[in-house]
């Protein structure tokens, strides 16, 4: 779990000791992805947060993967028979991601800030391990609240009416939690937390199921 | 090393239309009892940006920032699969003249026999279809730039990957 991975830096999280990018360098990359484990959790959770995307049965949707990293859980998206698009603010990791097939792209860009995507193309979103990195300032210019606010404006705004996006998540602290879930709520989503596994504060997981407004009737 | 033998998660995907398993290695992990096919890191390839993606991108910010002009100084032209379905949902979510207009602009490999508007009953239309995928799903920008029509500020475009930073 990510959460583990920092040992040499005393058990500290990542979160908490530099930016995505300069923690996610080659290095760590080349880490990552030599854990076997690391593999197998990301791909459990992108089948999670896809089971929990409830997109229509066999019909290929385009869909963005929000931190998508070394495309780890863009390839569990890819098995299910869609087209990803993948942001991530780490040029290793995206360099990194390296698979046979091709249904997918990525880019390298901040979720904390304008997304450079039209309006309403996404059929769905998902989000794995990488959306608590908002609520930590890691630079001296973020302000976490408007850059929550800003990834939950730009999400729903690239998001076809009505669609979803799940975001598995580790938040620190619970405030970091109720952070995100009133910023999505400003923004106009609707949805719920799931916790997997509640009762085991090792194994618990969480996902924030978002549903992005559908349009007004006379918008139609 | 081990560490770069084909893992559990690529069993069962399919092989790209440009690589082939390394002989030699793949041989040694079959003399082994393992079934696995061995793609060195080099042969699997980077990451490309596609026209399909191209036509979703808008410069961040900017009221007038779609469509980002190209300025191509790798680029290839791949076989990709087709998948009838995907490229009829695909439809909706183009901006058709943009996609057009860009393809019209690229180097004279890009073979287009886009039609100037999409046909009505484009679901059943086989031959647009074909056309439409091999321009969204074949033509691979590789290294180049992405130009913001409205400021004129340029993305660059490394190893397939756009840089939106």
């Amino acid at each position: 779990e990510r959460g583990r991975m920092s040992s040499r830096k005393g058990g500290q999280r990542p979160e908490r000791t530099s930016s995505a990018e300069a923690f996610y360098n080659a290095s760590e990359v080349a880490k990552y992805d030599a854990s076997s484990r690391m593999v197998t959790t990301q791909r459990h959770l992108a089948k999670r947060a896809l089971q929990l995307l409830q997109l229509p049965p066999a019909r290929p949707c385009l869909l963005l993967d929000l931190g998508c990293g070394s495309g780890q859980s863009g390839a569990a998206l890819e098995r299910a028979g869609h087209s990803w698009i993948g942001v991530d603010v780490s040029l290793s990791m995206l360099r990194s991601a390296r698979a046979p097939t091709k249904p997918r792209d990525a880019l390298a860009a901040d979720i904390g800030s304008r997304l450079g995507f039209r309006k309403g193309v996404f059929d769905g979103a998902v989000s794995i391990s990488a959306v608590q990195w908002l609520c930590f300032a890691t630079r001296p210019e973020h302000d976490p609240h408007k850059r929550v606010k800003q990834f939950f404006r730009g999400l729903c705004a690239v998001l076809v009416p009505g669609a979803r996006a799940v975001l598995q998540l580790y938040p620190e602290k619970p405030e970091h939690m109720a952070m995100l879930r009133d910023a999505a709520l400003a923004c106009g989503f609707s949805g719920a937390l799931v916790v997997d596994y509640p009762r085991s504060e090792k194994s618990k997981k969480l996902f924030l199921v978002l549903c992005a407004p559908h349009l007004p009737p006379r918008a139609r | 090393g081990n560490k770069t033998v084909s893992s559990g998660e690529r069993r069962g995907a399919l092989p790209c239309a440009r690589a082939a398993p390394c002989a030699a290695t793949s041989h040694q992990l079959r003399l082994l009892g393992l079934n696995i096919s061995y793609y060195s890191p080099r042969q699997l390839g980077s990451l490309e940006m596609k026209l399909l993606t191209h036509n979703m991108l808008t410069s961040p910010g900017q009221r007038n920032g779609f469509p980002l002009a190209i300025e191509v100084e790798k680029m290839e032209v791949v076989d990709a699969d087709f998948n009838a379905d995907f490229v009829a949902r695909m439809v909706e979510k183009l901006e058709y003249p943009a996609l057009v207009a860009t393809v019209a602009a690229l180097p004279a490999e890009v073979e287009s026999k886009l039609p100037a508007e999409v046909p009505t009953e484009f679901a059943e239309n086989e031959e647009f279809l074909r056309a439409l995928h091999h321009v969204l799903l074949e033509v691979d920008i590789l290294e180049g730039q992405l130009v913001c029509p409205e400021t004129g500020k340029k993305f660059p475009i490394k190893e397939g990957i756009p840089s939106m930073l």
